[in-house]
């Protein structure tokens, strides 16, 4: 009789482990038929500092010109240069050695350029610091310039002289 | 024991390698600058010019017909111009008005009397080096042609005035007369 109470006893522990292992696989395995994988990376880059430049006038014209008129001012801010950048900028000028028409020459040094219609710096065809800027955002600054134009007796009649002026934005 | 050297070397190049490229896409140095640059055209049209520029008075001071003819001191009249030239002189009267009738005459008390000179025949004007004298007209007479400036300095044109006085003028007080220059382009 006590034999058979054992054997009971083993059998029920047994029953006992086996209910208890079931249930921990199922506890751990809520979704027994789902498969998940998980990755992950970086994005990385560097940002450089970049400039844009724009004038926004494609030509400024004197019209009719004569010494006895000189010299000819520019209305204030008649030439607008858009400067757009990320980072610090110079902006410089400069401009062709002559305005010419046809064989015709007159130094460009004849032009002066300002910022405040006061002072003004002669144009030259190396490159003159105008002004210096931080960064902009994304519509830029706008920097205003004024021309001045001297016209002298010796300077040869013609019609439709032309000189290019050039504006260039560089970043440290 | 030579497998686990070269393992080791192979190691130290890996490390080596990884450093560098850690180094190299960190280096802030590697940003190079940027520039950006656009043109415009200036433009216009020379035109031709003159400017004309002389003393505003000659005076010969107290005159009689027994010191005639009187010359003036020598006086400029200066000129710049961009264009070919020609100077040319004519009397345009008291009145500084050409065209009327007076254009002809000295008149005395400034040019409000009522005593008159004639011009034409008792004035006449030379320029250097004065080989020549020619009688004052109430038309345009010319003095001279030149070409354009080559500097923008004035350009220099001598004059002098010679001034016949006749028994038959009548004495009288400061007569004046206002003769005119007159510079144009070709």
């Amino acid at each position: 009789m006590p034999k058979v109470k054992t054997k009971i006893k083993k059998i029920y522990n047994k029953a006992i482990i086996l209910l208890a292992t079931c249930a921990f696989v199922v506890s751990t395995n809520p979704i027994a038929n789902a498969a998940s994988s998980f990755d992950t990376h970086t994005i990385t880059f560097d940002l450089k500092g970049g400039i844009e430049i724009d004038v926004v006038q494609p030509t400024y014209g004197f019209g009719s010109v004569d010494p006895w008129g000189s010299p000819y001012y520019s209305a204030e801010n008649a030439i607008t240069v858009n400067v757009k950048s990320n980072t610090n900028w110079t902006l410089y000028v400069k401009g062709d050695q002559y305005f010419t028409s046809g064989t015709n020459q007159i130094p460009i040094s004849r032009l002066s350029w300002s910022q405040d219609n006061t002072n003004w710096n002669t144009m030259s065809s190396i490159d003159s610091q105008v002004t210096i800027g931080g960064p902009t955002g994304s519509s830029g600054t706008n920097v205003g310039m004024e021309y001045r134009l001297v016209i002298q007796y010796d300077d040869p009649v013609a019609d439709g002289y032309q000189a290019t002026i050039t504006y260039t934005g560089v970043t440290p | 024991m030579k497998i686990k050297n070269k393992k080791k070397i192979y190691k130290k190049i890996i490390s080596l390698v990884l450093a560098l490229s850690v180094f190299i896409s960190f280096s802030p140095v590697t940003q190079a600058a940027t520039t950006d640059s656009k043109n415009h055209n200036v433009t216009f049209s020379l035109q031709s010019a003159v400017q004309l520029n002389t003393i505003p008075a000659v005076s010969f001071g107290n005159v009689d017909p027994s010191g005639s003819p009187y010359t003036s001191a020598e006086f400029v009249v200066q000129l710049k111009s961009n264009a070919n030239w020609t100077l040319k002189v004519k009397s345009i009267g008291p009145d500084g008005i050409a065209g009327n009738a007076d254009d002809n005459y000295f008149k005395d008390n400034n040019g409000s009397g009522s005593n008159t000179i004639t011009v034409n025949d008792h004035l006449e004007w030379s320029t250097s080096p004065y080989s020549a004298w020619n009688w004052m007209t109430t038309t345009d007479a010319t003095i001279k042609t030149g070409t354009k400036n080559s500097d923008n300095n004035w350009q220099d044109i001598l004059m002098k005035y010679r001034l016949t006085i006749n028994w038959s003028d009548q004495a009288a007080n400061n007569y004046l007369g206002v003769i005119q220059y007159t510079v144009t382009t070709l």
